[in-house]
């Protein structure tokens, strides 16, 4: 859907030119993927903090359905090592980290890996594609406003967008739940499915319900960012010198009204990610989301540690690829200005 | 993260964003009823509750609507009609300490670093940066969950987290007035300073300020009811239209009017409240001539 930069005759100094701004692009991505390393720590240190510091502790979850004597919270401080300073039991869990060991979960017992990467597949379809449908729903009509301004269709469409931006997400997972899936019966009811087609099936509301909300954000901001395009001077100049309606649209004004577009498209992504939580729920869907949702609601505290990582993992990586993508789309984002 | 756009954009991005333009003036007056409805109802609710909203009925549960109750019963018994009533005050009150937090920090942490710039801007914009780019409610669920839940925790992660946003839109509509000659001509007749940033560029600037306050109102409400909806926000047994949600989602399909009408109300809510804070804008920002 990003329109390809056009293919240009490299005289030798543009070839120089091309060849430096191609290095520049791999060392800022470098550069980028080496604050992921600061970063995650810092995550580590506060997902660490936050757990331990929780009223009770993880020994009050531990305890939670056993009988307590003194000999079994030492066994179990043991077990744990949670007798040891908080600096020490740090440096064993996120030693274990680097190792791709990231401990059992105190609920379930299973490794917590392993339950990340056995539910990753719901959410990371979910998230695929609400914003596939986000973006190829919500950017089209967007434009399709800003092209109409003040018409019947904008505002109609305005009026949609505003609906699917302050309608929380459970409330549209329920409304499509019932109407969809209960009285026209087209979609199961709860559940992940069995086998591929079922699947899909069974996750085709929940995604629709996830990319509806999404839509209803990028629509509104590429019909923003479209009429801003609108009302500048080259746009003006381009229609006086008699250029089709579509072209100044197409070629001109979309090009410039994506880098805003792009700009938010991290929004768009955690939100997502957010929002997966909550449909998660709705149906019943045994995702990352609900997965968060059972690990912080039953104290289970090497799960929450070992999901936050994940997700902090997961958004940065994302903002980073769309930073990326948008160097490709604003070609004159200059080299000392994306440095910071 | 990059911050590409320059500060100008960014405003205008920001505020087209939460800018409607034209509301139609059914949406307006409709939305001005619904808000006035709830906020009746938040202070004189609980005179006119049909039932008790707290009164369990282990004998009438999950009764579909009758005369007596009028939306039915949830799984324990309690009227459903009442307890989205006795819901409006939750509904106003959690919201509003948010926005107003982030309106009073927005503004004064935003015309301070847009209008000193410096120092003090740098450091407040790295900090807006930084808590702009965490997932808010993602967050919120991971504090609120683990530290052991509660509506006031939940408001307060969620007044925190959501001040960044004011302070960077407020910063740059105070960025595009220190530009503008009345602010040159009070600072020639010698105006202290903090006169300048919050008597004179907050007044003018004000239509924005009310306008992300009534935005992230309705964005508090959501994400208020979604915590609660997660079991997180609100305790059990209070009533908070989020909470009734899931409590009442088993109902769906042999009630969905119970079900569906708290969420009808924080959606009616929310959209009312967007509506309203656009049109404010629209009315008045830069003496009304924005409008399009």
């Amino acid at each position: 859907m990003l329109p390809e930069s056009p293919p240009q005759e490299a005289t030798p100094a543009e070839g120089a030119a091309e060849r430096k701004r191609r290095r520049w692009l791999a060392r800022y991505v470098a550069r980028r993927l080496l604050i992921l390393i600061p970063l995650v720590f810092l995550v580590s240190v506060a997902a660490f903090t936050l757990t331990h510091a929780a009223p009770g502790g993880p020994i009050a979850t531990l305890l939670e359905n056993a009988p307590t004597s003194p000999e079994q919270i030492e066994a179990i401080k043991e077990k744990y090592k949670l007798g040891d300073p908080l600096p020490v039991q740090y440096w064993d869990w996120i030693s274990g980290v680097a190792q791709g060991d990231f401990g059992r979960s105190i609920l379930t017992n299973e490794t917590v890996l392993n339950e990340i990467t056995s539910r990753l597949w719901v959410t990371l379809s979910l998230n695929i594609a609400g914003i596939a449908l986000a973006i190829l729903v919500g950017v089209p009509l967007g434009v399709l406003a800003a092209l109409r301004r003040g018409r019947f269709l904008d505002r109609a469409l305005v009026t949609i967008s505003v609906f699917f931006m302050s309608t929380p997400v459970f409330a549209l997972g329920l409304f499509a739940l019932y109407l969809f899936g209960f009285r026209a019966g087209l979609f199961p009811l709860f559940g992940p499915g069995e086998g591929l087609v079922d699947r899909i099936h069974h996750l085709a509301l929940p995604a629709i319900v996830l990319g509806l909300a999404g839509m209803g954000f990028t629509m509104r901001l590429t019909r923003a960012a479209m009429l801003e395009q609108f009302d500048m001077d080259y746009v003006a100049f381009a229609r006086a010198r008699g250029l089709g309606s579509f072209h100044v649209t197409s070629r001109y004004a979309f090009r410039n009204a994506l880098i805003p577009v792009t700009t938010a498209a991290g929004l768009l992504f955690t939100g997502l990610l957010t929002g997966s939580v909550l449909v998660e729920t709705v149906f019943g869907l045994p995702g990352l989301g609900t997965l968060l949702v059972s690990a912080v609601t039953g104290g289970d505290f090497t799960m929450v540690q070992g999901l936050l990582l994940f997700i902090a993992a997961w958004i940065i990586l994302v903002n980073i690829a769309v930073d990326v993508l948008y160097v490709f789309i604003d070609p004159r984002v200059e080299f000392d200005k994306a440095r910071g | 993260m990059v911050a590409p756009a320059s500060d100008a954009t960014t405003t205008k991005w920001f505020v087209r964003r939460i800018s409607l333009r034209r509301v139609p003036p059914i949406f307006m007056t409709m939305s001005v009823i619904v808000v006035g409805l709830i906020v009746f109802l938040a202070i004189f609710g609980s005179l006119i509750e049909p039932n008790d909203p707290f009164q369990q009925d282990l004998l009438d549960t999950s009764a579909p609507p009758s005369p007596e109750h009028w939306l039915g019963t949830d799984p324990l018994g309690r009227d459903i009609l009442s307890r989205i009533i006795a819901g409006a005050d939750s509904a106003i009150i959690g919201p509003f300490i948010v926005a107003f937090t982030g309106l009073l920090a927005g503004s004064g942490f935003g015309i301070l670093s847009g209008y000193m710039g410096g120092t003090a801007d740098m450091v407040i914009q790295r900090l807006v940066d930084f808590m702009f780019a965490l997932p808010g409610l993602l967050i919120a669920i991971v504090i609120v969950g683990v530290v052991g839940g509660g509506y006031w925790l939940a408001v307060l992660v969620l007044s925190i987290l959501n001040v960044a946003g004011g302070v960077r839109l407020i910063r740059g509509a105070a960025l595009e007035q220190r530009a503008l000659p009345y602010v040159e001509a009070a600072r020639t007749l010698g105006v202290p300073r903090w006169r300048i940033m919050y008597l004179h560029i907050w007044r003018n600037i004000s239509p924005i300020v009310f306008a992300n306050a009534a935005l992230d109102f309705a964005l508090a409400l959501v994400a208020l009811s979604s915590l609660s909806y997660l079991g997180l926000g609100s305790q059990p047994g209070e009533a908070e239209w989020g909470r009734m949600l899931s409590e009442n989602q088993s109902l769906l399909f042999s009630n969905p009017a119970g079900v569906l009408a708290p969420a009808l109300a924080i959606v009616f809510f929310a959209t009312s409240v967007t509506i309203i804070g656009d049109w404010i804008y629209d009315r008045f920002s830069y003496g009304g001539r924005t409008g399009r």
